[in-house]
């Protein structure tokens, strides 16, 4: 049952830095899937990131990798994760050919054609060095690497961060093909949340260094609602503490919880919609914050 | 390991390769205690390759700031444990010192040969072998736990101020009481007390950059 174990699991992790601390960190990933990993600047998604690769020491807590103890024998499990960061961290001065033949010694899966297709079809300059390139054709670079060692858990830090459009349309696309292997799975920081509505099985929600929630994509869209309506009407939904609440030209908008409607007289003029991720995570910091 | 080797070699940047060259002008200026031989020669041949040697240690490691960090990044990232890193460094000193001491041979060569400049001692010289790659271990152990501690600027700056002291330093062995049996171990066997000072040496920066490195966040 490889499938269904748990490739990534991450228990009560704490990390404190100088002017931030992660607390009680936890959630887990199941093969197959893909996870957004979203959250405000500073919200703790880089630091975790970090911890997941042993760039930062943990203060307590856990992390499993494909079911093992990541301290254990870091250096095996890593030959099995594929990772983008969103800063470029290869050689600058080597050219693109020069810095796959340096990366590739070190994993046994690796797979020249796999790289060559992606720098094809991502248009990357092979004989350019790493420095000249843009941000995006960096970050390009970063994702054929790591989708050409065979890696089953891909770990990604920003990856859309830089790109344009279609570019991360396609990206989305080569996603959605990596995972159609059963075995992988995805972990996806980032601050595009609208691309993680679409590709994401599951959402991790982190602010201030605490996990939110981590949940179903679906779950949590059906979580919430946004109410609108007249402004006459919002004293009627403000006596149910909705988790915030703006007024606009028309009226206003409420943000709360889709149980609370039940409580709500719906046949008057209110406008019920479906809040996209974004909205979630925007009222849900917005109420944190109050 | 090989990897890590070979990475190192293959990013270091091309120029550091022929620094050795350095020593041809050199040792030209000091055609005078080069003809003599003995001791002296020995020295300044050992030095000036323990020396090289150090600088290109260095050199491979010139990121600085949030290159540097971003580059241990990346290598932290790949397969590789934090003791392989730093054994792997460690173990670098001795692939560049072996380039210098080839340049060593070829300048030595040049002036013998090309040059027609008189040596008393013959171009391979075990003692200078010898004392040029303890020289290199010694100067290239006192970078690393400098510059996992405090970055490459700090350690380039403190590493040189060091060398100067110890340069003085060891100027005025010559005054150092005899008598005292320690001290005169060291003139008697300054081979013997050259590279288990060096071992002890290399250990003891080993470990400590094993220790600076391993608690570092990235």
């Amino acid at each position: 049952m490889k499938e269904t174990e748990n490739i990534l699991e991450v228990t009560n992790v704490c990390k404190k830095l100088k002017n931030f601390e992660l607390q009680q960190v936890s959630f887990s990933l199941k093969r197959g899937y893909i996870m957004g990993f979203i959250g405000p600047n500073g919200a703790g998604k880089s630091t975790t990131i970090r911890c997941m690769m042993g760039l930062s020491h943990i203060d307590s807590g856990n992390i499993k990798l494909f079911n093992n103890d990541f301290h254990t024998n870091m250096k095996a499990l890593k030959q099995n994760i594929g990772f983008v960061y969103d800063q470029n961290v290869f050689f600058e001065d080597l050219t693109v050919e020069k810095n796959k033949k340096v990366i590739s010694m070190y994993y046994d899966q690796w797979d020249d054609k796999a790289f060559y297709d992606y720098i094809e079809k991502f248009d990357v300059p092979l004989s350019t060095p790493v420095k000249s390139l843009s941000k995006g054709t960096a970050m390009k670079f970063a994702l054929a690497v790591a989708l050409s060692h065979n890696a089953e858990l891909i770990i990604m830090d920003e990856p859309t961060s830089g790109l344009d459009p279609i570019f991360r349309k396609e990206l989305l696309e080569v996603l959605l093909e990596v995972i159609q292997d059963a075995n992988k799975a995805i972990f996806f920081s980032t601050h595009n949340i609208s691309d993680l509505e679409h590709i994401a099985d599951y959402i991790t929600f982190i602010f201030d260094g605490n996990v939110q929630f981590c949940k179903e994509t679906e779950t949590v869209l059906d979580e919430y609602v946004i109410v609108k309506g007249p402004k006459s009407l919002q004293e009627l939904v403000e006596v149910h503490c909705p988790l915030s609440t703006k007024l606009t030209s028309l009226g206003f908008e409420a943000f709360m919880k889709k149980e609370q409607l039940a409580s709500l007289n719906t046949n008057l003029e209110f406008k019920i919609e479906r809040p996209s991720l974004e909205d979630i995570m925007y009222n849900l910091v917005k109420s944190k914050k109050r | 390991m090989f990897n890590l080797l070979f990475m190192e070699v293959y990013t270091q940047k091309k120029i550091a390769f022929f620094i050795p060259i350095i020593m041809l002008p050199f040792f030209f200026t000091l055609d005078d205690v080069i003809s003599k031989g003995g001791i002296l020669s020995t020295i300044i041949f050992s030095f000036t390759v323990g020396f090289i040697s150090y600088f290109q240690t260095s050199y491979s490691n010139s990121n600085t700031g949030e290159t540097e960090k971003l580059q241990y990044r990346l290598l932290l990232s790949l397969p590789v444990s934090r003791k392989m890193l730093i054994s792997s460094k460690y173990l670098m000193t001795c692939i560049w010192w072996l380039i210098t001491y080839i340049w060593l041979i070829a300048v030595l060569f040049l002036l013998k040969y090309v040059f027609s400049i008189q040596m008393n001692q013959p171009i391979l010289n075990w003692e200078v072998t010898f004392v040029s790659f303890c020289s290199a271990y010694f100067m290239s152990s006192l970078f690393y736990p400098l510059y996992y501690k405090f970055g490459y600027k700090i350690a380039n700056i403190i590493g040189i101020m060091l060398f100067v002291i110890g340069s003085n330093f060891a100027g005025k062995i010559g005054l150092l009481n005899k008598d005292n049996n320690f001290i005169s171990f060291i003139f008697d066997y300054p081979l013997v007390a050259f590279s288990t000072f060096t071992i002890a040496f290399v250990l003891i920066t080993f470990i400590t950059s094993l220790y600076i490195f391993t608690k570092t966040d990235y």
